[in-house]
């Protein structure tokens, strides 16, 4: 079965046969989420991906840097934030993402640097958005009964939801609020029962430094308007009370279109498992993960735990 | 450019619907904006290919409705704008630019 969902497709794959195994459809299903975007130019590859607006608001010229920009805009408006603070979201993952074998970008970066790097749409920078990537993961989903016969390392789905907002971004009511993931973190807290408090580390989804810190707010792992002091305060580094991105997020790992839910899950399996090496989380026995399709048209939201 | 609004509860959208998604009227009606006022914009230096390789683009405002649309040149907050849409683009332009 092929999902495609934006950049939404891995979080969506994990969904549909987390859903297919409970309804007792399958035992066992092989996700692998993977995409090669290097070979085509970059300005054709924000071509492809600006598809997935609306047409009308395509045909404006509207892209999805542009959007993030905007929300940039609104965020240091309404809180009086500057564009270090935001910017400071590429400091701590490309931090991260030097621990981290796997990453695109292995190399730490100052602040410095990026203010200093390209305008991509004012004001962000390069590095406020996340590289162009190629990329695979993959992950093996099976019946809870079947897990011991796999490995000893299994990890628990202990809830995953999704939502749909409205596709069309002008047409809603606030740049700073994406229905779909609050919806969707509303609703996996909801089924699970666990509350904000009890996740350890997350994994969202930071196509630009400013998503990380609006989606920390939507999830409700901050208030509107503190996400940026959480990361201020070094909540959110690996050492901190709630790391957010440990493998890099999307900035500094890549974004692999249709790879980055199953890789974020994949990251989560390691932290879980205390595999994760130099960037091993302290607390790591609940993970959560935020995948988002296009600038929040659709968001899957999931919740993992060791398996007992 | 072409717009829609709904009769029952006046929500207005940019892209054509067969119901309203706030009340799931089918009672649409489309109507004309030429003109808005300018909410905020973004130069963007990272752009499709078949567009030119830096533009503005502009969050309009404009009897009820918010929109984006696209400009060559910087318009500032709060200047009013003149909307031109084709089969390819929604395009403005600084209304003192005409005067
Ligand atoms: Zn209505």
């Amino acid at each position: 079965m092929r999902v495609d969902n934006t950049s939404g497709s891995g979080g969506s794959a994990i969904y549909i046969a987390n859903s297919m195994i409970k309804s007792g459809y399958v035992n066992t299903v092989l996700i692998i989420g993977a995409e090669k975007m290097t070979s085509v130019p970059s300005r054709r590859s924000t071509s492809i991906i600006a598809s997935l607006l609306s047409e009308r608001e395509r045909k404006s010229g509207l892209t999805l840097p542009s959007l993030a920009a905007f929300m940039a805009k609104a965020y240091m408006r309404e809180y009086g934030v500057g564009m270090e603070m935001i910017s400071s979201v590429a400091v701590k993952n490309h931090r991260n993402g030097a621990l981290n074998q796997y990453a695109h970008f292995q190399k730490p970066v100052d602040l410095s640097d990026i203010m200093k790097s390209k305008i991509i749409a004012d004001p962000l920078r390069l590095y406020d958005f996340c590289p162009v990537s190629d990329g695979a993961a993959s992950l093996i989903l099976t019946r809870d009964d079947m897990a011991q016969s796999f490995t000893g390392k299994a990890v628990k789905i202990r809830g995953i939801s999704s939502y749909s907002s409205n596709p069309v971004i002008s047409e809603r009511k606030s740049l700073l609020e994406i229905d779909c993931v609050k919806e969707a973190s509303d609703k996996v807290f909801k089924e699970t029962g666990l509350t904000r408090k009890d996740v350890d580390f997350a994994e969202v989804h930071d196509m630009s430094t400013i998503l990380e810190i609006v989606e920390s707010e939507n999830i409700g792992f901050f208030e509107k308007g503190s996400g940026y002091m959480a990361l201020r305060d070094g909540i959110t580094e690996i050492s901190g009370e709630l790391p957010i991105n440990p493998s890099g997020g999307l900035n500094s790992k890549g974004h692999p279109i249709g790879a980055t839910g199953v890789a974020q899950a994949c990251e989560v399996y390691q932290q879980i498992n205390g595999l994760a090496g130099p960037r091993q989380v302290k607390r790591h026995e609940v993970g959560f993960t935020l995948n988002m399709a296009g600038f929040g048209n659709n968001a899957v939201a999931g919740i993992y735990e060791a398996f007992s | 450019m072409k717009v829609y609004r709904c009769e029952n509860c006046s929500s207005s959208f940019l892209e054509k619907r067969s119901r309203c998604y706030n009340c799931r009227s089918d009672r649409l009606l489309e109507y004309d904006v030429s003109s808005g006022i300018v909410l905020d914009t973004v130069q963007l230096f990272a752009t499709p290919d078949n567009l030119p390789e830096t533009y503005y683009i502009l969050r309009i405002s404009s009897d009820g409705i918010t929109f984006f649309c696209r400009s060559p040149t910087q318009i500032g907050e709060g200047e009013k704008v003149s909307l031109m849409e084709d089969d390819n683009s929604i395009c403005c332009k600084a209304e003192r630019d005409q005067i």
